[in-house]
């Protein structure tokens, strides 16, 4: 499915009609008030803000709709290509590498992986350029943060 | 204390070597993030504020204002050469840096692009000390609603001003709003949509958000290679300054825009890019070679730059004297600011005197350094940007994580940097503007403490406290800016129609 600007704008209109209206619910099941012992309540800005964001959507809508109405075509571009997508996905995976497995392998070696695979997997590098990039940003990773900063960083099974 | 001991002072902090150090690695990662396409100010300050965590007040803000006009000059960079602007603020460099590149000047034009910076950034600096402890002694007579009346300008001025939709830029702002009360409520102690997660009892951090929507979600849609060729020759700095000539067509232009850039960007969500825009323009107008504009004229290069750093510069008196910040970049400073325990607004010239005008002498020292790296090492910079995007993207995401993690030490702000780094992709995609949130998610506490402050005072009469004077001026001010182009174009459609 090609996705144009307009069904994006669509999406993101029904999204924040939808995403203001659960703010105002979960407000209420919360119990939180808009006004408490007199003053302004803990709900208060929750509340406006469900409402602004509700109310953005049905611009967005309205925008849309009479953007259609003129027959304004020229701005409804494809929004996504592959090779974004391809770079967002990998992000992604590796993003919740470091997540899961820093616990075990260690943060600055689940980064020094990272590095690793994406050099690997999106730059195409050789393996020699990969691994000296990879462990020189651990090495610069490490002389900031440990060394400089004094972050205490998940230790892994080699000690970093 | 007078102007001239205030900056004695500030000189006297410079002589920390550290400081010196801190505001030259500022301008180097500026003028390097600057200069890669899709870049700018704001995504150099979100990726980089992690070094600043272990810093002083003084060094921490040096390097963010060494990023901030570093950024602002190398986005230059490759709109000269490659005709790609490194953020939006270098469009209109590419009008005449380009064609100037293509008839062999791309040194002149670096040189120029480089010198007119530094001469805007210098006396925008002189403006900046001239202007900002007396707006700051004014508002020192500021109470709650007043500075209520001030973050909601800020908000909905950014907001309004930002891309083709209104629309979107408020429902930014708004998600940023209810992103910053997420947690512990400060009156009543009650929980906020923390759902049972003990990491959002304290919050969302700002800077978590700000790598995310601006760090990630940046590196993944840049992942093409820069085409950079270049003559070594012309990289001589021989061939980067300009001749007696081109100084005496160029400097008028470089005086009216730097005053130009410096105003419009003190106007809260103006920012560089109008300024670079009006100070081409007027350049264009009032130039005696006007209709050679656009096929490669030194002054279409100066004219814009100046402005930028002006604009820069110019943004920094409402951040630092009214605690409002004008644009994205200024919205991170200012957070950045916070987050080092200093609070930007009136009292900041009085109650941190030492970093105020410390600050104050890095932006010369900066200037120093900037004009120093960019003539004597542009052939190290157009080395760098020669490194293949993905290479740069995958250390610039280590780092990124790296350094959410290092905000608190936990795995839940990474989780948090990535989450709004996917989300800021599909905003971006559908052109929902990210300054507009982040700016809600720095201004938001505020907003709220200063409308309870206010409604305490005014008896829980919230009409009362938009009815102070200075506050109904500013709330007026806010509206027009917000929606005045849009009232402005319905008005003009009618009228069209009506006499058609």
């Amino acid at each position: 499915m090609k996705f144009r600007a307009q069904l994006g704008d669509l999406i993101l209109s029904i999204l924040a009609i939808a995403g203001g209206l659960a703010i105002l619910v979960l407000t209420r099941l919360q119990g939180l008030q808009l006004v408490k012992s007199g003053k302004m309540g803990p709900g208060f800005f929750p509340t406006i803000c469900g409402i602004a964001i509700a109310a953005c959507g049905i611009m967005l809508l309205a925008e849309l709709w009479y953007s259609r109405k003129k027959g304004n075509t020229s701005e409804d571009k494809l929004l996504f290509n592959t090779n974004e997508l391809r770079n967002l996905l990998i992000f992604a995976v590796l993003g919740a590498m470091v997540l899961l497995l820093s616990k075990y392998l260690g943060l600055l070696t689940c980064l020094g992986l990272c590095v690793a695979a994406y050099l690997k997997i999106q730059g195409k590098e050789s393996w020699k350029k990969t691994i000296l990039i990879s462990v020189c940003m651990v090495a610069f990773l490490y002389a900031v943060f440990v060394l400089f900063l004094h972050v205490p960083v998940p230790k892994g099974p080699l000690g970093f | 204390m007078n102007l001239f001991s205030n900056l004695v002072m500030g000189f006297s902090i410079l002589t920390d070597p550290m400081v010196i150090v801190y505001s030259l690695i500022g301008v180097v990662c500026g003028v390097i993030i600057g200069a890669l396409p899709g870049l700018g100010p704001s995504v150099g300050i979100a990726v980089l504020l992690p070094m600043c965590y272990g810093l002083n007040a003084v060094g921490a803000l040096c390097m963010l204002c060494g990023i901030y006009y570093g950024a602002m000059y190398g986005g230059s960079i490759t709109a000269i050469l490659i005709n790609t602007p490194g953020d939006s603020a270098a469009i209109m460099t590419t009008l005449d840096g380009y064609p100037l590149a293509r008839k062999g000047q791309a040194g002149k034009a670096l040189g120029m692009s480089c010198l007119a910076s530094v001469i805007g950034g210098t006396i925008s600096i002189v403006l900046f000390m001239a202007l900002a402890p007396v707006i700051s002694n004014f508002a020192t007579t500021f109470g709650p609603s007043e500075y209520f009346a001030l973050m909601v300008l800020g908000l909905t001025s950014i907001a309004g001003m930002t891309g083709k939709s209104p629309a979107k830029g408020f429902l930014a702002a708004f998600l940023g709003l209810f992103i910053a009360g997420i947690g512990i409520d400060l009156v009543f102690g009650t929980t906020k949509f923390v759902f049972g997660n003990v990491n959002l009892y304290s919050g969302i951090d700002f800077v978590p958000v700000a790598m995310g929507l601006f760090g990630i979600a940046e590196i993944v849609c840049n992942y093409e290679d820069s085409d950079i060729k270049i003559d070594k020759e012309n990289l001589k700095l021989r061939k980067l300054l300009p001749t007696k000539q081109e100084w005496k067509l160029s400097l008028p232009h470089i005086g009216r825009g730097t005053v130009l850039g410096f105003i419009v960007g003190m106007l809260p969500g103006a920012g560089a890019t109008i300024a670079s825009f009006l100070s081409y323009d007027m350049a264009k107008r009032t130039s005696k070679r006007g209709d050679e504009f656009g096929s490669g004229v030194l002054e279409g290069v100066a004219a814009p730059e100046c402005a930028n750093n002006a604009a820069s510069m110019g943004a920094m008196v409402p951040m630092l004297t009214l605690g409002v910040p004008g644009s994205g970049a200024t919205a991170i400073m200012m957070g950045a600011l916070m987050m080092l325990g200093i609070s930007p607004g009136p009292s900041f010239f009085t109650k941190n005197a030492e970093v105020a005008w410390g600050l104050v002498a890095s932006m010369y020292l900066g200037n120093i350094i900037l004009v120093c790296i960019g003539l004597g090492a542009l052939s190290l910079f157009v080395r760098i940007l020669r490194v293949k995007t993905t290479t740069l993207n995958a250390l610039i995401f280590a780092f990124i994580l790296m350094g959410a993690y290092a905000l608190e030490n936990s795995m839940f702000t990474v989780g948090v940097t990535l989450f709004f780094g996917v989300l800021g992709y599909f905003l971006k995609k559908v052109n929902v503007p990210a300054a507009p949130m982040v700016l809600a998610l720095v201004l938001g506490a505020l907003t709220e403490t200063n409308l309870r402050q206010a409604l305490i005072i005014d008896n829980n009469n919230f009409l009362a406290v938009l009815l102070h004077p200075i506050s109904s001026v500013i709330i007026v001010i806010a509206l027009l800016l917000a929606f005045g182009t849009p009232i402005k174009s319905w008005i003009t459609t009618r009228f069209r129609k009506k006499t058609a």
